[in-house]
């Protein structure tokens, strides 16, 4: 390895530390490069003396209390990284959306703020989640393929992703109720010991919206995903046509090669027709169907 | 030699070397080396910490050869953990070779 490059890995890893720290662990080893250049050694005899990049990584950071187990970490979130699933992705978009509906809720109700206004506002984030839903049917009106049909698709996909959001929503309105009737149980329960039914019930369904609340988080990032699937299968829908339709053209074009009709021009470009629109579909596919693992 | 054994009495060797009188980085490494074979990239890791905890002060000084170097110079707080390694190391070795004279009889 050479200097240069040396110097360059050493300071990627070192990237945790502030930078007039590494600059002056980079000046360190620097002049000691130097100094055994001028002894006349090989600048990778050097290098390779001062053993592996990360054992000296490891031993600079411990220098400042950075255990290993941090480093370790940090590296394998980078490699980790690449491999984060789509699914994983789309949650993430999706907590940033309701957190900032649920943020811009407090901001404008302050703290506990009017529940039916808070509730106001959640449904009208549903509404406009299922009206970006028409988008892509109002696409393909566009381009001119006309369908009964869709229609009725689209009232039944609106239907669920609205019943989940409903569903994740009023849970969670629901939980902040059981957590009242629990405080009062528990206020109750010093002075009465029997507790009536109807608060049995409440302590059963508080129990219950929290572990559902739990669910709540990965539910979310489920909605969120289906909805870009739908999305997506609208996209793949008609690109599968057209998949369908480049082979049957470069098929005829074979035909007519074979025949004695030579039309170079027209293979290559259904040729090319067909390899980008197979590999958009089967992109298309591989998240629709296994969520992009 | 034990890379455990080196490890251990490393700071001390360092500690010592800076006492005598103030080094530069290359120098130190250049001295220490001569004691204990150890891998010369893990020094600059050793004199970081020993300068991140106070046992060393440094200071620029101008080279007529290159860059300005680095020189390391012990604090009050590093002669105390010099002094405190040394004791233990002498007594580690007493008794360590105590035991070993006595258990060739």
């Amino acid at each position: 390895m050479k200097k240069v490059t040396f110097l360059k890995e050493l300071r990627k890893k070192l990237d945790v530390l502030e930078d007039s720290e590494i600059d002056d662990i980079i000046k360190e080893y620097e002049n000691h490069i130097d100094e055994e250049l001028k002894q006349g050694k090989r600048e990778e005899d050097i290098i390779r003396e001062f053993g592996s990049i990360d054992e000296l990584v490891r031993e600079t950071l411990k220098a400042y209390k950075i255990s290993d187990r941090y480093y370790q970490t940090k590296t394998e979130q980078k490699e980790g990284e690449k491999e984060e699933t789509f699914e994983k992705t789309m949650g993430k978009i999706g907590h940033s959306i309701v957190s900032f509906f649920q943020n811009l809720g407090n901001v404008v109700f302050q703290e506990d703020g009017n529940i039916a206004l808070t509730m106001i506002i959640k449904l009208l984030c549903i509404v406009l989640m299922i009206c970006t839903l028409r988008l892509p049917f109002y696409f393909l009106e566009y381009i001119g393929i006309d369908f009964w049909l869709f229609d009725f698709c689209y009232l039944v996909i609106a239907f669920i992703v609205g019943y989940y959001l409903l569903r994740i929503w009023i849970l969670d309105t629901k939980e902040r109720h059981g957590n009242e009737a629990g405080k009062a149980i528990q206020k109750k329960g010093k002075n009465t010991i029997h507790a009536t039914e109807k608060e049995t019930d409440e302590a059963f369904l508080k129990t219950e919206s929290i572990s559902e609340r739990q669910e709540n988080k990965s539910k979310i990032s489920h909605v969120v995903s289906v909805i870009v699937r739908i999305f997506l299968f609208f996209f793949a829908l008609p690109f599968l046509l057209i998949t369908i339709g480049c082979y049957i053209f470069l098929g005829v074009l074979i035909a007519l090669w074979c025949q004695g009709i030579y039309l170079v021009g027209l293979l290559l470009i259904a040729l090319g027709c067909c390899l980008s629109s197979t590999a958009f579909t089967t992109w298309c596919y591989h998240i629709i169907v296994k969520g992009g693992k | 030699m034990n890379s455990q054994f080196k490890k251990g009495v490393l700071e001390l060797i360092v500690l010592s070397s800076v006492a005598s009188h103030d080094r530069y980085g290359y120098e130190l490494v250049e001295s220490v080396s001569k004691v204990v074979d150890v891998n010369e990239g893990t020094i600059y890791p050793l004199l970081k910490r020993l300068t991140n905890e106070h046992y060393f002060e440094t200071y620029l000084v101008e080279s007529t050869e290159g860059p300005p170097r680095k020189y390391y110079h012990i604090t009050s707080l590093g002669s105390e953990r010099l002094q405190l390694l040394q004791e233990q190391w002498v007594t580690f070795e007493k008794s360590v070779n105590q035991f070993l004279k006595r258990s060739r009889k």
